[in-house]
């Protein structure tokens, strides 16, 4: 990725780059996301791709093809800054990265399907570990393993999918605030369906 | 009443059955693993439900995320393809328990059939030509003995749970038996907690033959001709054709009464396949029966105009069959190539990745089913089949021609794909003759070794008459015996094509560029 039409560029000892306006990032930050980018780009290999975007700190990397309209989010090794790189309109990016290695295919997610939700901006998603029936508490009368609103830690468990009368519990993988809940108590869910958003921190 | 078909299946043949119930005016629900998110199949049903990642025991063979998959969807009817749960008994049960209807036999005929050694019995029970062998399992060394002075030698030690070609054992002379039959067991012991084993006769080559039945829950049983199915790899099905230019038509006659009435005498109900060995001499003997849809059953639906997956889901749903036999037509010849994404000079190693420069075959008598789009990534966890090109002819040698054809239209690159073995294979003269057996493919793989001047020899193994496992694999390619071809007698064929003439053959691929080989540029 050498050079994007709203001015980011260069992965190797160039400048500081400006990206959405924000503070400077570290260079091995946006290296690892362009680097996350370029193998989308590669993975995607489509000549309909108008836009590639990287979100860091979401964890969210976005193409946008002209066909369909059909956007696909990667979920990407976590980091601390925002990029946007976009191409020109109708040009495929130029993804100088090598094939695609962390990323694989398997990576690629198609997203017009129950486990794509509209997730509140700053969050990441806890999902269902196997496919079986939700819960979000211990006992049909008890309270929440967590409210919205409320603090859990990494570890903590928020939730339960029952699958064949296993109670598998569903832990909280980092520690942050709980911003919504996506799935009503007894609904079938799916394998990788987020269950609940947690802002991170 | 059946409106709504979840398939749980993936790859070429969850399109060939969504395809189906378009046709017939049903709602499709296609489950996947996250391998395979961006499939096809996923594109083309009405709904699509993850079950889980991308290894077959979490998803395609995870019996509770499917029925809970159903029960999301509002799915009221199960289609389970080839291979995966397709011969599951427990699945089968599983599904009419929770009130599905199972797109297949009965559970109980799944069990039957799955059990060898019940199988043979039911069979001779039913007047079906089994190979002579012992009547049930053999439990020690003497009767083995006794066994063998009945079935004669060559014969073949056959592990009850085996399969994969593991836990098989052929033996040629009588003063080998003891030897092999100890190890045999042995063998299957370690492999499959399972020491029971049973004897039958071993055919030095043979032919593999199926009959296609189609039998409704209203006492209509009906067969749609056979499939020849030699042309094979390690008990791995690559061509198939229809009919067989090695049976005579009351050899065919004969085998196809057979099957009827072994899917007559256990009251079968759904699509199935009974599988026999044909020795060169027309000696004709059952091997197995496969209770559920064929990956090879495109080469019988071209021939006959009958659609087989949408006939096995009207039968599911208890309608009846609208023909009799003599409603029954054959047209022509058909044949199958396997397109799989595997290596041949690399020991048939498989290979994945991103597959690009997609350019299919198409026009008159070429249909082709497969899940391939451009961009497709193949993934590592399941079997490398990419496409089935059939074609069809007035003639074998019609069909053959087209298929050359067809061959040299395909283009992919990203991907390692067998269709220049396929083409190196219609070259060959025992096949293109007709006049062919199990082992072609080590033949024609000689042959390539010889054509650059290095002397070689086929080197059949012994591990023939092999069942490939249930459950988790598809198991088409099993039961085949691997003779030497340069050591088989050549005979007439006795098929109702006329043989091609070689003049006529092309002898040189017209493709100026290998399939594999051709690179895309953006």
């Amino acid at each position: 990725m050498s050079e994007t039409s709203n001015g980011v560029r260069s992965t190797n000892g160039g400048p500081p780059v400006r990206v959405d306006g924000a503070a400077p990032v570290p260079e091995s930050t946006l290296r690892s996301a362009v680097r996350a980018a370029a193998e989308v780009a590669e993975l995607v290999r489509d000549p309909a791709i108008r836009r590639v975007r990287v979100s860091v700190a979401d964890v969210r990397i976005e193409v946008e093809a002209a066909e369909g309209g059909r956007e696909r989010v990667v979920t990407a090794e976590q980091a601390s800054a925002s990029v946007v790189l976009a191409s020109v309109p109708g040009v495929p990016a130029q993804a100088t990265g090598t094939a695609p290695s962390a990323l694989s295919g398997a990576a690629v997610a198609a997203v017009p399907d129950a486990t794509a939700v509209a997730a509140p901006v700053g969050t990441v998603p806890v999902t269902a570990p196997l496919m079986g029936v939700f819960y979000r508490r211990p006992g049909p009368d008890q309270p929440p393993f967590a409210e919205i609103g409320e603090r859990v830690e990494a570890g903590d468990q928020v939730a339960i999918v029952e699958a064949m009368k296993m109670m598998n519990p569903v832990l909280a993988d980092r520690g942050g605030i709980v911003r919504a809940v996506h799935v009503s108590d007894g609904e079938v869910v799916e394998y990788e369906q987020p269950l609940l958003s947690i802002e991170p921190g | 009443m059946v409106n709504r078909v979840l398939i749980c299946n993936r790859g070429e043949i969850a399109v060939r059955i969504i395809r189906a119930c378009r046709d017939l005016g049903l709602e499709t629900v296609q489950v996947y693993s996250s391998a395979d998110r961006d499939s096809l199949a996923v594109q083309l049903a009405d709904q699509s439900v993850r079950i889980g990642p991308g290894s077959v025991a979490r998803s395609y063979t995870n019996i509770p995320a499917i029925l809970y998959a159903a029960a999301k969807s509002g799915a009221d009817a199960v289609h389970p393809g080839c291979g995966f749960l397709s011969e599951d008994p427990v699945f089968a049960a599983s599904c009419r328990g929770v009130g599905l209807t199972f797109v297949g036999p009965a559970a109980e005929h799944i069990a039957l059939m799955g059990d060898k050694v019940a199988a043979r019995a039911a069979m001779r029970a039913a007047g079906v030509p089994v190979l002579p062998g012992s009547d049930g399992t053999v439990d020690s060394l003497g009767d083995a003995v006794t066994v063998s002075d009945e079935i004669e030698f060559p014969l073949i030690i056959k592990s009850v749970a085996g399969g994969g070609g593991r836990g098989i054992a052929v033996v040629h002379r009588p003063e080998d038996l003891p030897l092999a039959y100890e190890s045999t067991r042995a063998a299957a012991r370690t492999l499959f907690a399972d020491d029971r084993v049973y004897l039958e006769r071993y055919l030095p080559a043979a032919r593999h033959i199926e009959v296609q039945v189609l039998a409704d829950g209203h006492g209509t049983v009906l067969h749609l001709g056979e499939r020849d199915c030699s042309v094979q790899r390690r008990h791995q099905k690559l061509v198939e054709e229809s009919p067989s230019p090695a049976l005579d038509p009351r050899l065919r006659e004969r085998l196809c009464a057979a099957a009827v009435a072994g899917a007559r005498d256990i009251g079968y109900v759904s699509a199935g396949t009974f599988e026999f060995l044909v020795a060169p001499d027309g000696a004709a003997y059952f091997m197995e029966m496969n209770t559920r849809l064929q990956v090879e059953h495109p080469i019988t639906e071209v021939r006959t105009g009958i659609d087989i997956v949408g006939w096995m889901i009207r039968i599911a749903a208890g309608e009846r069959l609208d023909l009799s036999q003599s409603d029954v037509r054959f047209e022509g010849h058909s044949i199958e190539a396997r397109i799989n994404a595997e290596d041949v000079d690399r020991d048939w190693a498989g290979s994945t990745g991103r597959l690009y420069g997609l350019r299919m075959p198409a026009g008159p008598g070429v249909r082709v089913d497969s899940h391939l789009y451009d961009g497709y990534v193949v993934p590592p966890f399941y079997d490398s089949l990419l496409a089935k090109i059939v074609t069809y002819g007035a003639t074998r040698e019609e069909a053959l021609r087209r298929l050359d054809r067809a061959l040299a239209e395909y283009r992919s690159a990203g991907v390692t794909t067998n269709v220049d073995f396929h083409r190196r294979l219609l070259r060959h003269p025992g096949f293109r003759a007709g006049d062919y057996q199990l082992g072609v493919v080590e033949s024609v793989l000689a042959e390539s070794v010889l054509a650059e001047s290095v002397p070689a020899e086929p080197t059949p193994g012994d591990d023939a008459h092999a069942e490939a496992p249930r459950g988790t694999h598809r198991k088409d390619g099993k039961s085949c015996l691997t003779s030497s071809p340069r050591g088989s007698t050549r005979k007439t064929s006795g098929g109702s094509s006329p043989t091609p003439s070689t003049s006529t053959w092309p002898r040189s691929p017209t493709t100026p560029t290998s399939s594999t080989t051709w690179r895309w540029t953006p």
